[in-house]
């Protein structure tokens, strides 16, 4: 009586136990790749990890396609985790998959240059160069620069001024130009909760640093923060003339969507977005975009090579960023995307170029690694109350 | 055997759930409460604790939490207890439409609700441009559209539960209670309100436990600061990648739920044995 | 007489069509009077109405010389007992009894003197400290009834009071209500649907259907002589025969009876099962027993004739010569006849005398 309980005890927890692996399987099989591609011997499947906003999916559900056709021998899998939504836990899994010593399914990594250089002591991704991507050459020398070639910036986007030039008319040239304009404005600018946001970021970073030696945005060093008193004092000083005396919305979108129904007359915007929006429509006719001088930040995005790959994913996933890199991938970037080419203007058409003119003006790197948490925490406690 | 079997098979449609609730609920919850208590090194602390406690914009996030919750609960229950009372006592035509309409707004997902309630309430929106923007008060990043969000995402439930609990009240309970003197007020205090209180106290945890560690609402309509607490979980975690301060907030959170919880389950105990 | 309660021409309609039209109604002092009839007949329309529960659209209801038509219940010299869920759940049986007399203002001695009066009176002393949930159903319909004294009613109002509680109970309490108004010389109208209840508890009955009165008398007569088919069909036992009339006569087997205004038309022949015998000696009509259900001390017989199945009461100890499919005769002894629901009166006439008759044509 008793064994036979005990059996059927362990049946049970078997099958348990069974019906939550195959559960487990469902919830991560881009886990199980180890050994795939000896059994797909004819293509090579290889994972491209991205995160952003929509735009940045809908940039890569073209570009894929266009890579498959003409490399039938690799298939490329997206895995998109919406901007909010885990582009940490990407980075998580690669450094768990170093610990455990084990694949960890990622094989192309699209991120910001802090993940690079957070990799870096891992070893966590592959250097890169011309020996093994040849069109590295076509990126201008200067945005290589600090990548140590674990990264490619094959693209950028930059914050711009987006303002309803129905009411617009004397368009602030500088930052002292747009402090003004906002204070002879109350009420009609705004600029988005910086921690929701990278449009609103780029707005307090470039005020606090505009106040400091253009090196500063290099420094990682934690004594440069009490250098940025002045700049809040500045943004404390702009609160009562902002959009509600002082209401930051949530998310760049939270800024546009203002511009849209013309609460406000002007937000910092993603050139990107704005362009998009302006292009289906959802900004109204009357919007425009200028970049301030000196500019605010923006910054380009990267892709990496986990260095976890086997051979011919390895191979593979340096073919994609290869591919990515090509006038034809970044003239989808200008135009579906409207982002800044990876790759030197020249080498693009003189028509692209002429379009882009109003906001290809130079932007600004902050490359202050974790200080840009530091600087959200003090504009919580300072700024938003 | 037969009892044996019947045993297992008992054990066996529990384990499903069972082992769900360890794997989605008990693991998790017990990773986050050790978490609060890690630094970044992984070693044992304090600091967490101390942060959220004693940190002043935690502090008043705190408070504020505490503010718009008991305000959206105390007009949740006022306004659905009308309601309810209304639908249960009245038997006019208003009241049956009424009856059939009150709890649309449940079936509405929330997120589209947050933004229809934004393009009616932000300070040019549908209502401004009727009544006058000059005339418009500000609901949009302000703690009144906040309450209001809340009113609009707990009345139906809360009137749902209340008029099941008004409608178990049977009619003789009332008539008897007119037939010996009573009047509408003594009715509504010493019978109605007696009678359905059981029912209120559920309300007002759901109520509660919804509101106290809401998200998308405070996130899109409320101001930047202070900040109800779900809100600077979110932004501790995945701004600041504060995981040990995330967590102690979280934990917090779940005490508050607990306490009430707590207060709830004793009351219940106590009128066990009269009904 | 002096009327404790007058009911003038009272009418409520329902939208359904049912309700209560133009009745009147007298209950005298110390008198309980019972309103019987189907679910739907009406009665309850009039209970609540007295009680102000139901403002009806027309009439009058006055209790002791005075109109308190116009009157919330809250107001009126009466108390109700319904029918289940009586006592209030969250208040102990104390505060239940105490509470009309709370309202009142009342001394808290004079409170726990009257609270202990009527526990006495319905037997529950000690009850206090108790919740409703834990008393059984006939005690809490007790403490309703102990709670309706309190108010000191002119009229008390009784719907359906005991209807859940199973058939002992219902016995018991009944006997105690009796006892009670004995002492408390109380005015009561009672609702009921069982016919068994009404003939034990009333003074008068009030048999009621679709909206109207149909009988008002006391049990025995209800009992004994109802007025109309309905009442007939309604209380106690009966066999029905449908028959035709010829010239004003009913042939019954070998009797026949002259029965007032009623021609050639069809008449509803109707026979107490105790006016029924089982007889060797001159039957009116013969029959086979079919079926002998025992009930007690008396059995019920079901023997088949030519006019249908005919039942009939027999005592225990003259079962013994009966046995099932026997032969037997059957002598009817008193029969009611009913032309258009009306009660027609009528002679009988011998078998000779019928032959008579026919051979006198």
């Amino acid at each position: 009586m008793l064994k036979n309980l005990k059996q059927h005890t362990k049946k049970l927890t078997i099958t348990a136990l069974a019906g939550l692996t195959a559960l487990s399987l469902v919830g991560c099989n881009e886990n199980e790749k180890t050994g795939d591609s000896v059994t797909s011997e004819e293509k090579v499947k290889v994972s491209l990890y991205s995160t952003g906003s929509l735009n940045v999916q809908n940039f890569w559900e073209e570009v894929i396609p266009l890579f498959e056709q003409e490399n039938e021998n690799i298939d490329v899998e997206l895995v998109f985790l919406p901007a909010g939504q885990g582009g940490q836990s990407t980075m998580d899994r690669l450094l768990a998959a170093k610990k455990a010593n084990k694949d960890s399914g990622v094989d192309i990594y699209e991120g910001g240059l802090e993940d690079a250089i957070r990799g870096e002591e891992e070893n966590l991704f592959e250097k890169l160069d011309e020996s093994n991507i040849e069109n590295i050459k076509n990126i201008e020398e200067n945005n290589m620069k600090g990548t140590q070639n674990l990264a490619i910036p094959y693209r950028a986007s930059a914050v711009v001024l987006a303002y309803n030039s129905d009411n617009v008319k004397e368009v602030p040239d500088t930052p002292e130009d747009l402090y003004k304009w906002i204070e002879n404005h109350p009420g009609k600018f705004a600029y988005n909760d910086p921690t929701t946001g990278g449009s609103g970021s780029s707005f307090v970073i470039s005020t606090i640093y505009n106040q400091l030696p253009a090196e500063a945005m290099n420094i990682q060093d934690e004594s440069i923060m009490k250098d940025w008193d002045k700049g809040f004092e500045i943004l404390n000083d702009l609160e009562p003339y902002l959009y509600q005396e002082g209401v930051y919305p949530k998310k760049n979108q939270g800024t546009l969507d203002l511009l849209a129904n013309g609460e406000v007359d002007m937000v910092p915007a993603w050139s990107d977005m704005a362009l998009e929006q302006m292009n289906n429509k959802l900004l109204p006719e009357n919007t425009k975009l200028k970049q301030i001088n000196p500019g605010f930040t923006g910054g380009p995005a990267y892709l990496m090579v986990p260095a976890d790959n086997d051979e011919q994913e390895k191979e593979a996933a340096q073919e994609f960023v290869n591919y990515a890199l090509t006038p034809e991938v970044q003239k989808v970037v200008i135009e579906k995307m409207y982002g800044f080419p990876g790759i030197k203007w020249g080498l693009l058409d003189e028509e692209l170029q002429l379009e882009f003119e109003s906001v290809s003006g130079k932007y600004r790197l902050f490359n202050g690694g974790t200080l840009g948490e530091e600087l959200n925490k003090r504009w919580q406690k300072e700024i938003a109350n | 055997m037969i009892a044996k079997k019947q045993k297992l098979l008992g054990i066996a449609m529990v384990l499903p759930s069972f082992l769900s609730l360890i794997i989605l609920v008990v693991w998790p919850v017990f990773i986050s409460i050790k978490q609060s208590f890690q630094n970044e090194e992984n070693q044992f602390t304090w600091d967490n604790y101390k942060y959220v406690l004693t940190d002043p914009m935690m502090v008043n996030n705190f408070k504020y939490t505490m503010l718009v919750t008991l305000i959206s609960c105390v007009l949740v229950l006022i306004i659905s207890y009308a309601l309810a009372a209304y639908l249960r006592f009245s038997n006019s035509w208003f009241s049956k439409v009424i009856s059939r309409l009150y709890f649309i707004p449940m079936f509405i997902p929330g997120i589209i609700a947050i933004y229809g309630f934004i393009n009616m309430y932000r300070d040019n929106g549908w209502i401004a441009r009727f009544i006058g923007s000059e005339n418009m008060p500000s609901f949009v990043y302000d703690i009144k559209g906040l309450v209001l969000m809340n009113l609009w995402f707990n009345i139906p439930f809360t009137t749902m539960l209340l008029l099941s609990a008004l409608s178990a009240i049977p009619g003789s309970v009332i008539e008897s209670a007119r037939d010996v003197g009573a009047k509408k007020l003594t009715i509504f205090f010493k019978f109605i309100l007696p009678l359905s209180y059981n029912t209120l106290l559920v309300a007002l945890t759901f109520a509660f436990m919804g509101i106290v560690g809401s998200f998308t609402a405070p996130y899109l309509i409320d101001k930047n600061a202070p900040q109800m607490l779900g809100v600077s979980m979110q932004q501790h975690f995945s701004v600041y990648h504060e995981l040990g301060q995330s967590s102690s907030i979280a934990v917090i959170l779940f005490l508050m739920c607990a306490v009430v919880g707590f207060i709830y389950i004793k009351n219940m105990m106590k009128n066990e044995s009269h009904s | 007489m002096h009327m404790q309660l007058e009911i003038k021409g009272l009418t409520n309609i329902y939208k359904t069509g049912e309700g209560i039209r133009n009745i009147h109604l007298q209950v005298k002092k110390g008198e309980l009077l019972t309103l019987l009839g189907p679910s739907g007949c009406g009665k309850t329309t009039i209970l609540r109405s007295v009680g102000g529960f139901v403002t009806p659209q027309e009439g009058q209801i006055i209790i002791d010389n005075e109109d308190i038509s116009k009157y919330s219940p809250e107001k009126r010299p009466t108390a109700m007992v319904f029918q289940s869920y009586n006592l209030w759940p969250h208040m102990d049986i104390y505060n239940n009894l105490a509470f009309s007399m709370k309202l009142k203002k009342m001394k808290k001695e004079a409170i726990n003197e009257r609270v202990q009066w009527a526990l006495k009176l319905v037997h529950l002393d000690g009850m206090e400290k108790k919740f409703p949930s834990e008393l059984s159903g006939g005690q809490q319909q007790r403490i309703a009834l102990a709670r309706a004294l309190l108010l000191d009613p002119q009229v008390l109002l009784l719907d359906e009071p005991f209807s859940a509680l199973d058939a002992k109970l219902r016995h018991e309490l009944r006997e105690q209500l009796r006892e009670i108004q004995a002492i408390q010389k109380l005015t009561m109208i009672f609702v009921t649907h069982d016919q068994e209840e009404a003939l034990a508890i009333s003074d008068r009955i009030a048999v009621m259907n679709k909206g109207k009165i149909e009988q008002l008398d006391a049990p025995k007569e209800i009992y004994n002589s109802p007025k109309t088919y309905f009442v007939a069909n309604f209380i106690g036992k009966m066999n029905f025969i449908e028959l035709q009339a010829q010239d004003g006569i009913v042939q019954l087997g070998n009797s026949s009876f002259e029965v007032a205004d009623v021609g050639n038309s069809k008449v509803q022949t109707a026979i107490r099962l105790e006016d029924i015998e089982i007889t060797d000696v001159d039957p009116d009509v013969n029959g086979i027993i079919k079926k002998i259900m025992m009930l007690g001390h008396y059995a019920e017989v079901t023997i088949q004739t030519e006019f249908g199945l005919l039942k009939t009461f027999i005592e225990k100890r003259k079962l013994e010569t009966l046995s099932v499919e026997q032969h037997v005769g059957v002598c009817i002894k008193a029969a009611r006849f009913y032309g258009n629901n009306e009660l027609k009166s009528n002679i009988k006439r011998s078998s000779t005398h019928v032959k008579e008759f026919e051979a006198a044509y």
